[in-house]
């Protein structure tokens, strides 16, 4: 799961989501900074499941 | 009194309170060498967490990532794939190099690879190797703290005389109490950094533009190019965000400063616990960086060194007791991230080298004496480079960052059990072959066709590496059995290898 998520913020699939939502705007912010944003956390809370898991 | 007064009186008070837990350290101290060098491995989760990031995050995250956002944009957003990755490089390989260390009394990480693969020639190539490429993030270091002295004093502490002015005090609080004074001032300065970046971010923020979502609204405006990739320098292309991401992953696990703090740790929990939780900190604190970044490219434009922006911004816009409290957390980061290199440099060097070859079998007293020379050159060196080489401190961190990676294969090799295990020509023959290809595709032909130097350089050592071990002869099969038998004994058998 946790690689999953890291190719999703890496290329290509990063630089077709900036240019694909690059006008769009999410919680006053730009849409591109939170997507990224929502990712890294995402990845937190694997590595954090993943330690109460004991795995 | 006069900002600059009070700004710069506020880092020297700071940097008072250092020399003292210095010193209080030095009382606290056992005389044996793992106290000096490992703080005998006993570090509790608090500590090492404290310590690990803020060695992880320097004058590089605090006055480095300001200035690439301010020249880059949005892009230096990928930060985050880094820092997460390095998390998760903690919970998998840090552990089993916490394990091997415990197991079998490893002090550096050339004493790992040496072990493993019998030879003392990869004991000297590694511990050059790591010394080398960390002196460029000595140089990191010392520039930070030279652009935060003068631009808190308004130039009249000259760049040159506040880089010597921290340089000193901090090699002086690591010669008086080793690395327990380096843990306890990163403890200080890892929650200092944290919250000033954090305060001086969100001051600037609503300040100057009544808030953080209107700084981003301003941006947007007034620069939009500063909101796309690859940025408006065409920096952020596709290889430079994947290869920036190796490069400061791996390749800043792989120095001795942050390996080291693996062997430290009091029990492989705490490891773990490290690897899932440390992200939480190092990423969030890219997040204050973008606001004084972008929001500082719409204030002043024109700014002649972009690592200089966040300083500038709060002398000429923040109170100035703010200001030395923030910039004071700014000396912290760049501090205890160089204090944590002279200390890894100077064990390297006092391990692998003088009482390998030159003064074997004397008492712990004597290598503590050497070490504490060793840091006195170190920061000769290091001061040298810092006022007479100049250049982006990410741009600088990264190449330290690459050079280190190069450790890879050898080290994946010793911690990763496999059929056929890499021998040591195999691992000299790539690591060689990896640092010719750094200095090819980043000095003579710089990231071919877009692709970070990084990338080409730990894939032609990888290639190199397996080729040759496939003809050459492995490791004993007994010093496998016993190294790898350890891991798997860690990792799949339970076995806790807590005192």
């Amino acid at each position: 799961m946790f690689l999953g998520l890291m190719v999703l913020v890496q290329p290509p699939i990063v630089f077709w989501i900036e240019e694909r939502f690059r006008s769009a705007w999410l919680l006053g912010l730009p849409f591109f900074y939170v997507y990224l944003g929502f990712v890294y956390f995402a990845m937190i809370a694997v590595l954090i499941w993943t330690v109460r898991r004991k795995v | 009194m006069e900002p600059w007064v009070i700004a710069t009186s506020l880092i020297f008070a700071y940097l008072l309170f250092t020399i003292v837990l210095g010193f209080v350290a030095n009382r606290r101290m056992a005389a044996d060498l793992e106290d000096f060098l490992l703080y005998g491995r006993k570090a509790g989760f608090v500590v090492l967490y404290l310590t690990v990031v803020a060695t992880y995050h320097s004058a590089f995250a605090f006055l480095g990532s300001g200035g690439f956002f301010y020249a880059h944009g949005i892009g230096f957003w990928e930060a985050g794939t880094w820092t997460v990755l390095v998390g998760a490089i903690t919970y998998t390989l840090g552990v089993r190099i916490w394990a091997l260390g415990k197991k079998f009394g490893y002090i550096t990480p050339a004493d790992m690879l040496a072990d493993f693969y019998e030879s003392e020639a990869v004991r000297v190539v590694v511990a050059a190797v790591s010394v080398l490429f960390t002196i460029l993030y000595i140089q990191v270091q010392a520039q930070g703290l030279g652009y935060i002295i003068s631009v808190a004093s308004g130039d009249r502490i000259s760049f040159e005389l506040g880089t010597l002015i921290l340089l000193i005090v901090a090699a002086g609080y690591l010669m008086a109490g080793g690395l327990r004074a380096v843990y306890w001032t990163d403890v200080l300065q890892g929650a200092w950094m944290y919250v000033a970046v954090w305060v001086g971010a969100l001051v600037l923020s609503y300040e100057l533009f009544g808030g953080p979502l209107q700084l981003w609204q301003s941006v947007a405006r007034a620069r939009p190019d500063l909101l796309t990739l690859p940025g408006p320098q065409g920096f952020f292309t596709p290889g430079m965000w994947f290869g920036m991401t190796i490069a400061l992953s791996f390749g800043i696990v792989f120095q001795p400063h942050i390996m080291i703090r693996f062997y430290t740790a009091d029990s492989g929990k705490t490891l773990k616990w490290l690897g899932a939780t440390t992200p939480l900190f190092l990423m969030t604190l890219y997040i204050p960086a973008a606001l004084v970044g972008l929001g500082g490219a719409v204030v002043l434009p024109d700014l002649a060194i972009a690592d200089q922006i966040f300083p500038e911004l709060l002398i000429r816009f923040a109170p100035a007791w703010l200001t030395g409290i923030i910039l004071a957390g700014a000396t912290a980061a760049a501090m205890s991230t160089l204090d944590s290199i002279l200390h890894s440099n100077m064990t390297v060097l006092t391990r692998d080298i003088y009482q390998r070859y030159v003064a074997k079998d004397r008492d712990a007293a004597h290598y503590m004496a050497v070490g504490r020379w060793i840091v006195v050159v170190l920061l000769v060196i290091g001061y040298l480079l810092s006022v007479t080489t100049f250049d982006f401190l990410v741009t600088l961190v990264t190449l330290s960052g690459a050079g280190a990676l190069q450790l890879m294969p050898g080290v994946m090799g010793v911690c990763y059990p496999t059929r056929r295990p890499f021998t040591r020509l195999g691992v000299l023959a790539g690591l060689f072959v990896g640092l010719g290809t750094l200095y090819a595709t980043l000095i003579l032909v710089p990231h071919p066709w877009g692709l970070h130097a990084a990338v080409w350089s730990i894939a032609a050592n990888f290639l190199i590496c397996i080729l040759v071990s496939r003809l050459t002869p492995p490791p004993s099969p007994e010093t496998v059995e016993r190294v790898h038998g350890a891991v798997e004994a860690y990792v799949y058998g339970g076995e806790t290898f807590d005192a």
